[in-house]
């Protein structure tokens, strides 16, 4: 089969910024020179459910990604990164958020995060855990789990094109909290460089 | 790796490049009612509308959107109308007539369909309209065609002085593509008092010639379908793929997936199919052997082709949803799924298995109300009030944020149909029921404006016992707060005229009204009450309206502005573990610890206080106070 795009699936809770996350990766690769298409989920489907963003980058033509197709799985809560896992294969680089969010509805059994974890493992799952909600705490805000989570993807240099920080560093800055936002980026950068080879940089 | 192009490429939402595209076509009138997934085509539009001069607005429906657009085209200026699907049929009227009269300048309709209802209560395929009103469908093949499809939608209508609808989708336009943005040739603002009764005043006289004009311009811009630029011929092979519209980029990708090439397959793409354009259809079908229609949702190129190939005496197999699905959005795996069973070949893709895993247990997490949605309020409140009246309801929903009651714990939206089909079934409800149950009707203040007021004339006339209840956030909140005639103010923020819904009520004869705050429960239950024992006593109609904005537009405010948002918290040693707060109210920032007892989560509480009036033991407190800066914010 052949590979004509590097494809990115984002997944996590409305509210999370996921879309903002997505902008900043198809920014940066739009600057490159690389075709971007992104699929988003508007509406309705925001209002705290379940949001999903394809991210396709290269010569393709439709935003989504099959499944099983997906090169790198972002998943900035865990129960939304196993839903969306059937788009994954075991070559597909799994980075996730560790923790979980209770869905707001009355009654609801949460998952074992263990049974979960078991899960990938058993099925040969490329998948990589990060504090993140705990990495963005110490930056300063919850809400920068988004770019604790942009910093890990960087780190994981999957991109079809040389990354370099400053890219990023330098949209990140443009935006309203950047300090924050910054610090929880790197964060989440020498998280994934910590947890991959085990260097701190 | 992709090469630098000579201009520079902006990433755009495809409803922003829509938006883009009517402005370089010289856009001068736009008019829409909000509705997913059209919103960002004028919500863009009226970003540019300042630095171009061209005039927008958010109208009550879409019916009359439409005809504020059609009117300006008549007047010569160039006019764009877009909605989502659902809002066609409530346009019809006016749309189906345009193509009788045609216009005096370019008039686009961009229909937003919906396939795989992500946003909608139906996935209607608005292809057909285009087929039954004589009007032509555009339609780009992939969102990197958006805008310049857009253009030509515009020049297409501009040529022929007749209506076309652009047809995009929730995956076309809810995609972010890069566009090369152009600067408009001329704008026209200003159009010309056009007296021509015997074109554009459909009596039955001029309706009949009108028809037989319209008949000779279809005819014309069937010809120039032919020679669309945005339809073409690829590929030599001896299977011709029909591509429909978006369809063409997914054919694309799934034929370069099942590593198919273009010696073995022909494409025709079609951009602009309807009317059918005949004579590229019969080079396409030159020397092909069998012939795959690949089409999202109904099947209607594939009538309208092998209704074709019989007139013209083809005896090759054409198919088309025997293979590709008739339900839901077309995907790349579905195309594949397809394509692997036409030319009986593997299919390539394969996935992780998951049934009968702890993913299948995963719990849902649907949309829900935000923390701090004032309607959550005003559902827990009914239901107590209508207890307490002792009577036993139907709760007739409507099309809104609040159409989330679905969900439990609420599940206070009984039937949910149309725009303003709340007050429409009560108007039903209100004469089989027994003198102890009452229709409820739940309708928010958008809708209201939309499509409620007829309904409520008809219950006043009719003498409809009912219980009309308004949620007046202020705003049209499930599209992303778009200012009405009940906000105050426009989009652009400059003040508006403000139509105050009780004097519209009161104004179309219902005696009994009331007004509450849904952020406190007591007086919302006392208030409810009475309006609902009204109903039950005097077998009239009575409406309450509950006042406050919506939470996630003040409360994205007060962020913005760096004012401070309040905030409660729990006493653990009042709590109970009973459960109500997160089951029975089930606000989103209120969640249990592992001992049951609450928990609030300081990084989505905004502070509403409902909680205070729900927890039976005062367990709730608060942390931060109102501060008058925030205060203000609500209006």
């Amino acid at each position: 089969m052949e590979r004509d795009a590097v494809d990115i699936l984002l997944t996590g809770v409305g509210g999370q910024g996921i879309i903002t996350l997505a902008k900043i990766i198809g920014s940066v690769a739009n600057s490159h020179g690389v075709r971007v298409l992104m699929a988003e989920t508007h509406g309705m489907s925001q209002r705290g459910g379940s949001v999903v963003v394809h991210v396709r980058l290269g010569d393709v033509y439709y935003p989504l990604i099959p499944k099983g197709g997906a090169d790198v799985i972002l998943g900035l809560e865990l129960i939304e990164t196993f839903r969306y896992i059937t788009y994954a294969s075991k070559e597909t680089l799994i980075i996730t958020n560790d923790r979980m969010i209770r869905p707001g509805l009355p009654n609801v059994k949460m998952p074992d995060k263990n049974a979960l974890m078991e899960f990938a493992e058993n099925n040969g799952l490329n998948i990589v855990y990060i504090n993140g909600s705990e990495l963005a705490d110490k930056a300063g805000s919850s809400l920068s789990l988004n770019m604790v989570m942009l910093g890990a993807l960087v780190a994981s240099n999957t991109f079809p094109f040389k990354v370099s920080l400053n890219d990023f560093v330098d949209v990140i800055s443009g935006m309203p909290l950047s300090q924050v936002n910054l610090k929880a980026f790197r964060y989440g950068y020498s998280k994934f460089k910590e947890l991959v080879s085990g260097a701190i940089d | 790796m992709a090469t630098k192009t000579m201009e520079a490429k902006v990433l755009l939402l495809g409803n922003e490049a829509i938006a883009y595209g009517a402005v370089e076509a010289g856009l001068g009138f736009a008019a829409a009612y909000p509705g997913t997934p059209s919103t960002e085509i004028v919500e863009t539009l009226f970003k540019l509308s300042k630095k171009y001069g061209f005039y927008v607005e958010w109208s009550v429906n879409e019916k009359v959107a439409l005809e504020a657009a059609y009117g300006a085209a008549v007047g010569g200026v160039k006019s764009l109308v877009a909605m989502k699907h659902v809002g066609v049929n409530v346009a019809m009227d006016p749309l189906t007539s345009s193509a009788y009269t045609g216009v005096e300048a370019a008039f686009v309709i961009v229909s937003a369909d919906d396939p795989s209802m992500w946003s909608s209560q139906n996935e209607q395929d608005n292809r057909w309209y285009g087929v039954r009103s004589y009007i032509p469908v555009l339609e780009a093949g992939s969102t990197l065609e958006l805008k310049d499809v857009a253009v030509s939608a515009f020049e297409l209508s501009d040529k022929f002085k007749h209506p076309v609808i652009l047809r995009t989708t929730t995956r076309l336009s809810h995609s972010r593509a890069p566009f090369v943005i152009r600067e408009p040739m001329e704008i026209v603002t200003r159009g010309k008092l056009i007296k021509k009764p015997d074109k554009y005043s459909m009596i039955p006289s001029v309706a009949r010639r009108l028809r037989r004009e319209m008949l000779n311009r279809w005819h014309h811009i069937r010809e120039f379908m032919n020679t669309y630029e945005f339809n073409w011929i690829e590929g030599e092979g001896d299977t011709l793929l029909v591509s429909v519209g978006s369809a063409y980029g997914i054919t694309k990708d799934a034929l370069s997936m099942l590593n198919i090439g273009y010696d073995k397959v022909r494409i025709l793409k079609l951009s602009g199919y309807i009317p059918l354009p005949t004579d590229l259809l019969e080079k396409a079908f030159d020397g092909v052997s069998r012939v795959l229609v690949v089409e999202e949702l109904e099947p209607v190129l594939e009538t309208l082709i092998k209704s074709w190939a019989y007139d013209k005496g083809f005896s090759i197999p054409i198919v088309g949803k025997e293979f590709v699905p008739l339900v839901g959005e077309l995907t790349i795996d579905s195309v594949v799924g397809a394509l692997s069973r036409f030319f009986g070949i593997p299919n390539p893709l394969s996935s992780i298995h998951v049934s009968g895993s702890v993913i299948d247990e995963l719990p849902i997490r649907p949309p829900n109300l935000c923390p701090g949605c004032p309607h959550r309020g005003t559902f827990f409140s009914l239901r107590k009030a209508l207890a307490k009246a002792g009577v036993k309801p139907i709760y007739n929903g409507d099309i809104g944020c609040y159409s989330l009651g679905i969900l439990p714990p609420y599940r206070m939206q009984d039937t949910l149909v149309d725009m303003g089909s709340s007050i429409g079934f009560a108007n039903g409800f209100a004469h089989i029921l027994s003198d102890k149950e009452i229709p409820v009707a739940i309708i928010g203040d958008s809708t209201f404006f939309h499509s409620g007021l007829t309904g409520l004339v008809n219950a006043v006339y009719n003498k409809s016992p009912m219980l009309v209840v308004i949620l007046d956030n202020r705003v049209t909140a499930m599209t992303g707060a778009q200012p009405h005639p009940g906000s105050g103010y426009y989009q652009t923020g400059d003040e508006a005229p403000y139509i105050d819904i009780e004097s519209v009520v009161r104004g179309m004869g219902v005696e009994f009204v009331i007004k509450f705050d849904p952020f406190d429960i007591n007086k919302s239950v006392e208030a409810l009450a009475k309006a609902a024992k009204y109903v039950k006593e005097r077998r009239k109609v009575a409406v309450a309206i509950a006042e406050r904005a919506c939470t996630l537009f003040v409360v994205g405010i007060a962020r913005r502005r760096g004012i401070e948002v309040p905030l409660y918290s729990v006493d653990m040693d009042r709590c109970t573990a009973c459960g109500i707060c997160y089951n029975a109210f089930s606000c989103p920032a209120i969640m249990p610890l592992d001992d049951g007892r609450a928990y609030i989560d300081p990084s989505l509480c905004v502070g509403c206080g409902e909680c205070v009036y729900v927890c039976p033991h005062g367990a709730f407190y608060l942390v931060r106070p109102w501060s008058e800066e925030f205060k203000k914010l609500w209006w």
